[in-house]
């Protein structure tokens, strides 16, 4: 995390400060983007033209808010953008269909799921999780991510994302309880009690 | 209040933020055991998810980080804008720290919610408190041991019921709980070989209660200027009623 102006560095005393303070978050981002983009060089690609927006519009960076929330937000309009350029008929039926999908197939079915939480938590895999959070939808595995994972506050994922907050909040309903769904339904399979 | 209308306060809700304003979804929760389930499958959803946030991350290939850095000193503004800059960030920085100073003072404020919400809050901390670490190596503690980890952690001091066979109760662990600007210690014990919660929280003062909240028995005394909020998952709150009177005797 940035913490105030740095008085060591190999970069020249004028090193920006703000250009800093945000390749400090270059992981974050660049795993936001594979998460978006779903593939290395598309990924290295949005984050590069992230970096360069940011730059080129720091000045509207309000000082004392979350800077990666604010890359967050240029990194998705940019990539709404892309998208909108590109494939738009093609991407926006894709995630509005899994949406619905999931909505169908979701609900109701936590109740059936025996497995004690404490169990499941020891027992999960991080390669297990990150399958389980590769099968959700796009939709909901952001804003859970975003949650739960990078702590933005609801109000922030709305921003990022662009909808409104009850759709934010319905949306890490569902995504949280796919994912236990998931994990609980791995867990089965393996065959562990 | 039906279940479609409290799915996003459900979220809000397994986040640990039980506001008066989620008296109505509290309400709902007591009546439905199917949604008490998707609050548990979200609790631990995300408990699982900030448990593993660190196994999760991704690291930027070296070369993205060299073209960013070059694009920056491409753009990088007049002398004038980098000291503004500076001036920013370090405003940024201060600001930083007065979140997290505001941000821990605007924790629930304890003494401005109902006995209901702050039972409700107890339930999701021993939820959550079992789920993240169960209670410790599975071996029990003794009454000195307990005791001097609250005076360390907290700077109080409390006197902890110990482990009592015939009561069938074990003293397990002392959590630092977060609730309440950290002020609430947490005992976890067993009785009966099934996790209890006893929180105890200072300067507040609350009217005798025994309560069913979000699935769990509560058991709720005041002794002096300190509340006691006993919490279990399992049984009857008349079972959990005979260990809070073994408890509270010995609290005293």
């Amino acid at each position: 995390m940035f913490s105030g102006p740095r008085t060591t560095s190999e970069d020249s005393p004028d090193e920006d400060q703000f250009s800093v303070a945000a390749l400090d978050l270059l992981d974050a981002l660049y795993g936001a983007a594979l998460r978006l983009t779903r593939n290395a060089d598309r990924a290295q690609d949005l984050v590069q033209d992230t970096y360069l927006k940011a730059i080129r519009a720091r000045g509207r960076f309000a000082s004392g808010t979350n800077l990666k929330a604010w890359l967050y937000t240029i990194l998705h309009n940019t990539w709404r953008n892309r998208q909108r350029d590109g494939a738009r008929s093609r991407v926006e039926f894709d995630s509005e269909a899994v949406e619905l999908a999931a909505e169908g197939a979701g609900l109701g079915t936590v109740g059936q799921v025996a497995s004690p939480e404490t169990l499941l938590l020891r027992a999960t895999l991080d390669a297990d999780l990150q399958a389980a959070l590769d099968g959700l939808p796009d939709s909901y595995r952001e804003v859970v991510w975003l949650r739960d994972v990078d702590e933005l506050s609801y109000q922030e994922i709305a921003n990022v994302i662009a909808v409104p907050i009850g759709t934010v909040m319905s949306r890490l309903s569902r995504g949280r309880k796919q994912l236990f769904e998931r994990l609980s339904v791995q867990r089965e399979r393996k065959g562990s009690v | 209040m039906d279940c479609k209308q409290i799915e996003g306060s459900l979220a809000a809700v397994a986040d640990g933020g039980v506001s008066p304003e989620q008296a109505a979804t509290v309400n709902h929760l007591e009546s439905c055991a199917a949604c008490r389930q998707a609050l548990h499958a979200q609790i631990t959803a995300r408990t699982v998810l900030q448990a593993r946030a660190a196994h999760l991350s991704v690291v930027a290939p070296p070369g993205l980080r060299t073209r960013i850095l070059a694009t920056a000193r491409a753009e990088r503004p007049e002398s004038t804008g980098v000291l503004s800059w500076r001036g920013r960030l370090t405003a940024f920085a201060a600001a930083a720290v007065l979140v997290l100073t505001v941000g821990a003072a605007l924790l629930p404020v304890v003494t401005e919610r109902s006995t209901v919400v702050l039972a409700a809050q107890m339930a999701l901390d021993h939820l959550k408190c079992f789920m993240i670490d169960g209670d410790g190596d599975g071996a029990a503690i003794s009454k000195a041991e307990a005791e001097a980890t609250i005076a360390r952690e907290y700077g109080w001091t409390a006197s902890v019921p110990a482990s009592a066979p015939a009561e069938g109760v074990e003293l397990m662990a002392v959590r630092h709980c977060l609730y309440g600007d950290g002020m609430a210690a947490h005992l976890l014990y067993r009785a009966h070989g099934q996790p209890v919660s006893l929180f105890i929280l200072p300067g507040l003062v609350r009217p005798a209660a025994e309560l069913k909240v979000l699935g769990h028995s509560e058991v709720v005394w005041t002794q002096g200027d300190r509340t006691y909020m006993l919490v279990s998952r399992a049984g009857t709150t008349a079972e959990l009623a005979r260990v809070a009177s073994y408890l509270r005797n010995e609290a005293r």
